[in-house]
């Protein structure tokens, strides 16, 4: 038998060889409970972030004022104009204008660059972009697009594509949601006109399924590029059905996609440094850690290329869902009966009644008949047998 | 620091790396043990207090990895005797290489030994699980848990990927 130390130190020793992932615990501590502090990390950042903003913005005010007045002694008209610029460049210039309130500065780097995508946020899915849309911070900068519960209100106004940041091709994931109500037995046929959308705009269909009950309704999920995703809604309402309702939203998952390359870049290198250090190992104990940290790496760099190509799909075809129910049948009116009727009726009913109770007994009754008549015929042979003795 | 802080670093290495043992892939025990965590902190209590928790987080890892193991062969083919190939590569191995070595046959003869004998081993002489909690982590009885670790015992004894080390350690 193999002693146990020898065991305890091979395998402590193959133990050692897997690395504890470095932020493993404090992303599970993350996962089980969160931790508040963080976010308040975050949000006193994000306030600090905000200041800054303010400041660099007040100052290029002050700056702006001087160029334009002549100085302090400008007076009034340098504050008129500073305002005037504000409508020109609030929506999509990159400026810190919406947010402030104070208009046509250039904003200083990150926090311009910051509210400018703000403004954008507030801008994508509405026609009608206001400074008040842009002032909204925070969730705006990835989320944006068009939402609503009422398929009427954006009728003819399907959500724009988000403009992308300078230098860097957006990726915006698309979905779409559509209820339809069509006419009775149209169903299936709506839902071949919506698979037909799918392949006109060069997308497919990804998922289907009928229900062809007594109340006949479907669903369908196409994938259709990203290009088309707003004309092929703009089709699946032109059908000849009723809107019911209607949700569209675009993702930016541009950060995400670019954050993830740089990942992977650098995943890269490190596992090309891994390499070159393993071709100089000369120890057993080296090449096995070595090849252990290689592994690691190349996993990572496998995860992280999964990711980037499902971000890949989604952002380059859309999701749009589309439910089929049918218009509900009316109940038929109930029918007045008149009192003699009614009681004809009632009548009727309760003979039926009576026939089903008095079929309905008979079995037990019948029952009860036999076991007395087979009790009478055992008691009467017996009877004749014991006497039978007796005699 | 709270209870939850002091349990996840104490218990996290031990529990991963015993993952990893049973694995061989980093990844695939890292998601083991963290569905582990997560199942054995969302029911701690209906769990006993004490040992109790440790018991049934092993339980809950043996059985995430071993739902792994019968879902992906791939572990089979992974596993192999890579390791064993890189010591016979090795012409001169160094002493302070030796337990790395060590390792390395002691994983390629865990290979060679059955899922049910393999567990035991990992969580008794790695995780330093009692025999009764090895018990409770593969649901077992106790009794049957000795057994299993002595056959283990026996049968990495003859496994020839073992055999130098065994001779060494008897001559020493």
């Amino acid at each position: 038998m193999i002693a146990e130390d020898l065991l305890e130190r091979g395998l402590g020793a193959a133990a050692e060889s897997y690395e504890i992932p470095p932020a493993a615990v404090d992303d599970l501590r993350d996962q089980l409970a969160p931790r508040r502090p963080q976010a308040r990390r975050r949000l006193a950042m994000s306030r600090r972030a905000w200041v800054l903003s303010t400041a660099a913005a007040a100052v290029g005010v002050i700056a702006l004022a001087v160029a334009v007045g002549g100085g302090p002694n400008g007076g009034p008209d340098s504050g008129s104009s500073a305002g005037k610029s504000a409508g020109g460049t609030a929506i999509g210039s990159g400026t810190a204008s919406g947010v402030n309130g104070v208009a046509g500065v250039p904003a200083p780097a990150g926090a311009g660059g910051s509210a400018g995508a703000a403004v954008t946020g507030g801008v994508a899915g509405h026609d009608s972009a206001t400074g008040a849309a842009a002032a909204v911070p925070g969730p705006s900068l990835q989320q944006y697009g068009a939402s609503t519960t009422d398929g009427q209100s954006l009728a003819g106004k399907p959500a724009r594509t988000p403009a992308a940041p300078a230098g860097a091709g957006a990726k915006v994931v698309k979905t779409g949601e559509l209820d339809l109500q069509v006419d009775k037995g149209q169903v299936a046929h709506t839902l071949d006109q919506i698979s037909a959308i799918a392949t006109v705009a060069s997308g497919f269909v990804a998922e289907s399924h009928t229900n062809e009950g007594g109340d006949p309704s479907g669903s369908i999920t196409l994938r259709v590029p990203v290009a088309r995703f707003e004309a092929a809604v703009h089709d699946v309402r032109q059908l000849h059905a009723k809107v019911l309702s209607q949700q569209t939203s675009g993702v930016d998952v541009t950060s995400s996609y670019v954050d993830l390359q740089a990942r992977i870049r650098a995943l890269v290198a490190t596992r090309s440094a891994f390499e070159r250090l393993l071709a100089r190992a000369t120890t057993i104990g080296d090449t096995l850690a070595v090849q252990s940290r290689i592994t690691d790496v190349q996993t990572q760099i496998e995860q992280l290329q999964g990711q980037l190509r499902v971000l890949d799909d989604q952002s380059s075809y859309g999701t749009l869902t589309v439910t089929v129910d049918q218009k509900l049948t009316p109940a038929p009116p109930a029918h007045h009966r008149s009192g003699m009727s009614a009681a004809l009726h009632r009548s009727v009913d309760r003979f039926v009644n009576g026939i089903e109770a008095i079929v309905g007994i008979l079995g037990p009754l019948l029952l009860v008949l036999l076991l007395v008549a087979l009790a009478f015929v055992v008691g009467r042979v017996g009877y004749r047998l014991l006497r039978r003795q007796l005699v | 620091m709270d209870e939850l802080d002091t349990w996840l670093r104490e218990a996290y290495p031990r529990a991963y790396r015993t993952a990893c043992l049973l694995l061989k892939v980093p990844a695939d025990a890292e998601d083991a043990v963290q569905e582990a965590f997560l199942r054995v902190w969302r029911f701690r209590d209906a769990i006993p207090p004490g040992d109790g928790r440790q018991a049934w987080l092993y339980r809950v890892v043996v059985n995430a990895c071993l739902s792994r193991l019968r879902g992906d062969r791939r572990w089979r083919e992974r596993a192999g005797d890579e390791a064993l190939a890189d010591l016979a590569a090795s012409a001169d191995p160094q002493r302070d290489a030796e337990d790395a070595a060590l390792g390395a046959c002691l994983t390629a003869a865990l290979d060679r030994l059955p899922e049910h004998l393999r567990v035991p081993v990992v969580l008794r002489y790695y995780s330093g699980l009692p025999e009764k909690d090895i018990a409770v982590a593969i649901q077992r009885r106790p009794g049957t848990v000795k057994s299993r670790l002595s056959e283990a015992r026996r049968r990495l004894a003859d496994d020839p990927a073992l055999a130098d080390w065994v001779t060494l350690e008897v001559a020493r």
